[in-house]
């Protein structure tokens, strides 16, 4: 094992642990394997999860793309996607409905879950949780290499299911029986489902060894000095959402098992009183909604999972940005402890259509419209940061502004389907469409991006290209909201249908969809300007040449300028304050590192521990 | 850690060890009389919370003095517990759905 | 009393550990947590099966079957109810004590100590898996299989499987790793490295797997 992990080792039998301030780099030799690809340094596994869920962006936004051609112009011929599409195009040059259905499924599987999970926390959990906590790397570089190589293991077992004969998983990404319990139900449940259930097992696996590590690092490894109330917002909401994660997941897992089994060896836990093609089936004792509980058991904390990370980036970027510590600081901090717990309870408001118990729907009703609060807190906390600031609009200031719009956007209609009287009429809507894209898609696109754009100076010692930046934020933003907005006007239009035409009442909404499909086909491109950016900064963007160069007062910002394995080259960096000393007494920023002066009171600090020194000395010459 | 001395460490185990095992015999005991006895009589409810109350009462034996966990610091040992609270939740949740299908069926028999 | 809390509180301050332990021994009790709440999601949904079916009625095969009529075997025996599974639970019990002993005898570098404390461990889990393996071809050639059985209602049978199946999983593999636990004990390898702590984790699993059985126990052969 790594010289690491004997020094941890050896550092429980003395019951206390030290920081890794006795030795500095690792002297092992590396190949090219154990460095670039079982890596176990915290950074490049970071780019391994990034740059695997630009790759998956990509797909999941190009499968869009093809289904917003069939809705926006569900008449037209499109036999050029033969080439691409195979027999999934029909004779006639239509899209076949049966794809449709696999693609939406793919879509949200891929955005939900590779993207907007493993891309999103995967990425900035390794990469920022070490460097702000000031810790050499995570606990166990070993299982998070295996952590990334499960998401790995996951994404090829989804990709497969893509070249099946009979289609990849179509019954929606929740995969609600009995349409995905039975095989011959629907096309992508003849063996797509299989491989979805598959790939979801691995991925559960990823994030809980992922989970495991980001949580120990920050209870166990921060550098002295670094109390919990003075880490930085993004370790607090990534160290939030790995909890909900470790917690959620493995009933996904529960879910998939029982599920596994119904298809695979006859057991009926999620089938009762069952017709099928016209045939009653023997399948008894069970129930659909059993599963639909299951699934939302994680699926409610999962949307958490996606938002929590991106706020904390946006915490820190608006905190930078505008030169001024992020309002309320500890409200936002028991705000992600409200909503992680809060989180666990209200799953059935995806389910008030399901006809459960109505005194249960209720409940979690109250709950729902409870949750609403902690997350208006903070939407505040930002907008009152933003008030005054010296600000600089540099794209992932503006992607973080982005983000408290899409949020607020989206957030409000959510207060709307909170109420289960109304979901009765917006449920499986496109009103539903239009709130959870821009609540928890756009803005979490949003925050990632928020995070790209500020922190690949770090990553790779190279800026990216502002102006193309510029535009980016502008096309998507611009973009998102014209194709969401107007999507809530489709409050009555269902979900998951290839086409509404041929219905009179859906009949008004044809140029409608032909607008949305417009701009989102525009929105696409927007995003491959992005992943051009990306990739061209990283070999020939503008060098950095300051350690520094945005003025924060984080700890990743004094390692070298391309830290090695080990992030220090000698001591780990002591903390003497808060993450937020911005615009104080006079200063720019004054780092986390720097001791409070003589007369500097702590950020929080009330009464005798967070007198400066002088006072101090007054009050003990008083006595 | 523990601070008990060796001795008293390895007496503590068997200690533990008899309560579970008296415990599981109170519980088997209880329900082979039910089961013999007052199976037509006096309603399920009663035995099984009983036997809810003493499948907790193992639980926390083991959790406190195999697990260790009396021993620990108390914030971790909070980390630990808290996450139950929230299947407290799941498992009224779940069961309430369940007997909300019972009558479900009932009704469209 | 007063430092103890002083102190409690600066451990967290950076550069030590706020609960006095490693970081191997947070992460082995946090994936025990992960590890409940599947096992959880197995018996939330055996309770919302189970309350959605009758409850037990004489000669009404629809009902949920009577523990104390199902499992009233062992081997060599009929007719004795809970007998065979209440001696599985003190197998598992003292199994638990066991490796609580070989933890012990880490603490003082006791490598024999552990080496038999482990042996008795691995002798009581091999027994446990043995035992629960015979239950099930007992009850599957009673004509109990996932789909249906002789007691009553269908979902029993499927319910049951799964669960001690996946339970009796999650025991044969702290076998294994109880038995190169003993393996590594023996050739010197926790000796050498200063201290028995991953006994100590593998300890932790194995308390987990007796604590599940608790509730499985409870589950299909109390309640």
């Amino acid at each position: 094992m790594s010289l690491e992990t004997t020094v941890h080792e050896h550092q429980h039998v003395e019951t206390h642990v030290h920081g890794h301030e006795h030795h500095d780099e690792h002297h092992h030799k590396e190949t090219f394997i154990t460095k670039y690809i079982f890596s176990q340094d915290h950074k490049t596994i970071s780019k391994q999860f990034l740059i695997t869920g630009i790759i998956w962006a990509v797909i999941g936004g190009l499968l869009s793309v093809l289904f917003r051609i069939q809705l926006g112009f569900p008449d037209a011929n499109i036999m050029w996607l033969k080439p691409l599409l195979g027999k999934w195009i029909t004779a006639e040059g239509q899209l076949a409905p049966e794809f449709y259905n696999a693609l939406i499924t793919m879509h949200g599987t891929i955005l939900v879950f590779f993207v907007l999970t493993a891309g999103l926390s995967g990425t900035f959990a390794n990469y920022l949780i070490p460097l702000m906590c000031g810790a050499r790397d995570m606990a166990s570089g070993f299982l998070n290499m295996l952590s990334y190589w499960f998401f790995f293991l996951s994404s090829i077992v989804m990709g497969i299911s893509f070249f099946l004969a009979t289609g990849p998983a179509s019954g929606g990404w929740t995969a609600y029986p009995p349409l995905n319990d039975l095989h011959q139900a629907a096309t992508g449940s003849i063996a797509g489902v299989d491989y979805w259930l598959v790939s979801m097992a691995l991925f559960i696996v990823s994030v809980l060894l992922g989970g495991l590590n980001y949580v120990t690092t920050v209870i166990n490894m921060r550098t002295k000095g670094m109390k919990m109330f003075r880490l930085p917002l993004p370790v607090w909401a990534l160290l939030l959402t790995a909890v909900i994660g470790i917690l959620s997941f493995p009933v996904l897992l529960s879910a998939a098992v029982l599920m596994l089994f119904d298809r695979n060896l006859d057991t009926s836990f999620y089938l009762d009183q069952i017709y099928i093609g016209g045939e009653a089936l023997a399948n008894s004792g069970g129930s659909p909604i059993l599963y639909q509980h299951l699934f939302w058991f994680l699926g409610h904390p999962e949307v958490y999972i996606i938002i929590l990370p991106a706020m904390g980036i946006v915490s820190e970027v608006l905190a930078v940005h505008s030169r001024k510590p992020i309002f309320g600081y500890t409200a936002m901090i028991y705000s992600l402890l409200a909503i992680t717990v809060l989180s666990f309870i209200v799953w059935a408001h995806h389910m008030f259509m399901t006809g459960m118990n109505p005194f249960i729907g209720s409940i979690f009703v109250i709950f729902t419209l409870i949750i609403a609060v902690p997350s208006a807190v903070k939407v505040f906390n930002w907008i009152t940061t933003l008030w005054k600031g010296n600000i600089r609009l540099n794209p992932q200031m503006l992607f973080a502004i982005g983000f408290v719009s899409m949020f607020i956007s989206g957030g409000v209609t959510g207060i709307f389907l909170g109420n289960s009287a109304i979901d009765v009429e917006l449920h499986d809507t496109y009103f539903i469409v239009a709130h959870f894209h821009l609540v928890m898609g756009v803005a979490a696109f949003f925050g990632m991006f928020a995070g790209i754009y500020h922190w690949f100076p770090k990553m790779f010692g190279r800026f990216m290209n502002p102006t193309l930046g510029f535009i980016h934020f502008w096309g998507t933003i611009i973009c998102a909201y014209l194709i969401f907005f107007p999507m809530h006007f489709e409050y009555m239009l269902p979900r998951r249908y290839p086409t509404h035409a041929g219905f009179e009442t859906f009949g008004m909404f044809g140029e409608l969809n032909q607008f949305i499909s417009v701009f989102a086909f525009i929105s696409f491109a927007c995003q491959l300007i992005f992943v051009f950016n990306f990739f061209y900064s990283i070999w020939y963007g503008r060098k950095a040449r300051e350690l520094n160069p945005w003025g924060a007062t984080t700890l990743e910002w004094t390692t070298p300028l391309r830290p090695k394995h080990g992030n220090w080259p000698g001591e780990i960096p002591e903390v003497h304050r808060w993450a937020y000393d911005y615009s104080k007494h006079g200063r720019d920023f004054i780092p986390q590192t720097e001791p409070l002066s003589q007369y500097e009171i702590e950020h929080g600090e009330h009464g005798d521990e967070g007198d400066s020194a002088i006072i101090q000395k007054e009050k003990k010459d008083d006595h | 850690m523990s601070t008990l001395s060796p001795d008293a460490a390895r007496q503590r185990v068997w200690k533990v060890c008899r309560i579970l095992g008296y415990v599981t015999i109170f519980e088997v005991a209880a329900a082979l009389i039910y089961f013999y006895f007052f199976k037509e009589d006096v309603p399920k409810l009663l035995v099984s919370s009983l036997f809810i109350i003493l499948s907790a009462l193992k639980a926390y034996f083991i959790m406190s003095e195999f697990m260790h966990l009396k021993y620990e610091l108390k914030a971790m040992t909070l980390t630990i517990l808290t996450p139950f609270l929230f299947l407290v939740w799941g498992v009224i949740a779940f069961l309430w759905e369940g007997e909300y299908w019972l009558s479900l069926k009932e009704l469209w028999r | 009393m007063e430092t103890t809390v002083q102190n409690a509180k600066e451990l967290w301050n950076g550069g030590d550990s706020p609960f006095k332990v490693s970081y191997g021994k947070i992460m082995i009790w946090y994936f025990l947590i992960s590890d409940t709440f599947t096992f959880a999601g197995l018996l939330i949904s055996y309770g919302a099966v189970r309350t959605s079916q009758p409850s037990h009625k004489e000669g009404d095969l629809t009902s949920w079957p009577d523990p104390n009529e199902v499992f009233s075997a062992g081997p060599g025996f009929h007719h004795a109810p809970l007998v065979f599974v209440t001696f599985m639970t003190f197998t598992l019990i003292v199994s638990s004590v066991t490796m609580v002993r070989a933890v012990q005898e880490g603490h003082y570098m006791n490598k024999a100590g552990v080496a038999k404390w482990l042996v008795w461990t691995i002798i009581g889990g091999l027994i446990f898996v043995l035992s629960q393996a015979w239950e099930w071809t007992h009850l599957i050639h009673e004509g109990m299989n996932l789909k249906s059985n002789p007691f009553g209602a269908s979902s029993f049978g499927a319910l049951f499987f799964l669960i001690t199946g996946f339970h009796g999983l999650h025991v044969s593999v702290g076998v294994l790793m109880n038995t190169w636990a003993l393996i590594s004990t023996q050739r010197g390898v926790f000796h050498r490295r200063g201290h028995y702590e991953m006994i100590e984790k593998l300890g932790l699993y194995w308390h987990f797997v007796d604590l599940v059985w608790v509730y499985v126990f409870l589950a299909f052969y109390l309640l």
